[in-house]
């Protein structure tokens, strides 16, 4: 059983280096274009063409004037459209499966994780925590309006993400290497830290939590109460007393589900519909969690 | 009525629909990840129509200028110092920002571009950038073409830079 819990981990760690790797090549790639070198089969789009978020933060200015913001280009709607797809269906999987900046605080909490122990990612008291998860909010609003308001794309001297894949072209302002130096720092006391409290993408993403369709739901009829679940979490939501994981933080990384943390079968599972509960009197009835 | 997502599926959709997505956006002609470079045309007033300098990009080729701008090739690589190149028309708006950056004060790079473009097709162009400068061969060119007024002359001054040969003096 052990093993194929680590085949889900492994799997989903696969999955991640694959688009780490991929976009940093393009990224690298885009760089050595400019020296009339290139890898073969990549394209050497810059990094701005091929983020999702740039498509979010375009849309006024789509509607508006009919244009993209500068450095914009078709294919970050392309992937906006992908992303909201498979947010409407299963969750931010995008944060927890794709993006790149995630990734890399992932691995660095691995570091992190090794030297505090069971310390690591409580650092940040709850009381404050709980605030603190709504900063994102605040950058997302920040971010959409003054890029409504000036059509440039401001984000890019703060953005943690445009830094890591750019920080050897010298164009990567002093602020967004500061803000990626923090995040990894801060990755190996709190998992995660950039997509809990800084990013707009997840903030977005994670309104969708509330509507999706597939989600992560707890049986409480074979739950045993062991929290393994919520241990597992990197985001630090409290499954075991949910029915329905609708915090706006879940990332479906199924680090909770029976297929990796938790030791019972069929008990947390990302699912649509509810559980099935056998009664005493053999008769079959949908069960909602906990609730 | 209930249906399970485990993990070995989720990936596949994950990455099926990013990849297959993608392949479709090219199937359909939808996916670009480069500038068009066609300028955005103003909607209000009496230049209605026209291609807005203001939308020059760092991306944007002399070549690329002067097929939404009018502005021959030539004039602007005299106007940058790029008259001795081998194919001013491939040099980039980002390009002349490279080579002269801020010199004095003053900013020679696409916002430079821009204002020499809007004056040499009379297309309104208000810079936000205050330290923008001008190279002295594109002032004098703009003003050897007739393209700007005593009024405009006097403004520019304060904003000219002398180089030589493309290279700052």
């Amino acid at each position: 059983m052990k093993k194929k819990k680590n085949l889900v981990a492994k799997l989903r760690l696969g999955i991640q280096v694959f688009f780490l790797v991929l976009i940093a090549s393009i990224s690298l790639n885009h760089s050595l274009s400019a020296y009339g070198i290139s890898i073969p089969l990549l394209g050497s789009a810059s990094l701005h063409a091929v983020c999702p978020f740039g498509g979010v933060v375009s849309l006024y200015q789509l509607a508006t004037v009919g244009s993209l913001v500068k450095k914009v280009h078709e294919a970050s709607l392309v992937l906006m459209g992908i992303a909201f797809f498979l947010v409407i269906l299963v969750g931010p999987a995008f944060c927890g499966w794709v993006c790149p900046l995630g990734t890399v605080e992932e691995l660095i909490g691995k570091i992190g994780r090794r030297m505090f122990k069971k310390k690591y990612n409580t650092f940040i008291p709850a009381s404050m925590d709980k605030y603190l998860r709504y900063l994102r909010y605040g950058v997302l609003v920040w971010v959409v309006y003054v890029t409504a308001t000036t059509m440039q794309l401001v984000f890019a001297d703060y953005d943690p993400y445009y830094a890591l894949f750019n920080f050897w072209t010298g164009e990567v302002p002093l602020t967004a290497m500061v803000i990626l130096a923090l995040t990894l720092i801060g990755s190996l006391f709190i998992e995660r830290p950039f997509c809990k409290y800084g990013c707009p993408y997840g903030a977005l993403l994670g309104l969708f939590n509330k509507v999706r369709i597939f989600t992560i739901r707890r049986n409480a009829s074979t739950c045993i109460d062991c929290k393994a679940c919520d241990r597992a979490c990197p985001m630090n939501i409290q499954v075991s007393t949910a029915g329905a994981v609708r915090d706006h933080q879940c990332i479906t990384c199924l680090k909770c589900t029976s297929e990796a943390a938790c030791p019972v079968s069929e008990t947390v599972e990302l699912m649509a519909g509810t559980f099935t509960v056998k009664t005493l009197e053999g008769v079959s009835m949908e069960k909602e969690g906990a609730k | 009525m209930k249906g399970y997502i485990r993990s070995h599926v989720l990936a596949v959709l994950v990455v099926g629909l990013f990849v297959g997505g993608i392949l479709l956006s090219q199937a359909l002609g939808w996916w670009s990840t480069e500038s068009r470079k066609v300028a955005r045309k103003i909607t209000t007033g009496e230049f209605t129509g026209k291609a807005d300098p203001a939308d020059i990009r760092g991306s944007y080729t002399f070549a690329d200028i002067e097929k939404n701008f009018g502005v021959p090739v030539k004039v602007l690589a005299q106007a940058f110092g790029y008259d001795k190149e081998g194919d001013p028309a491939q040099i980039r708006a980002k390009d002349v920002e490279g080579r002269y950056g801020n010199i004095d004060g003053k900013d020679i790079g696409t916002d430079a571009i821009r204002l020499f473009v809007s004056l040499y097709a009379g297309i309104p162009y208000k810079s936000s950038e205050v330290q923008t400068g001008i190279l002295e061969p594109a002032f004098r060119i703009l003003k050897e073409a007739g393209k700007i007024t005593p009024e405009k002359e006097k403004e520019l001054l304060p904003r000219i830079v002398k180089v030589l040969v493309g290279q700052p003096l």
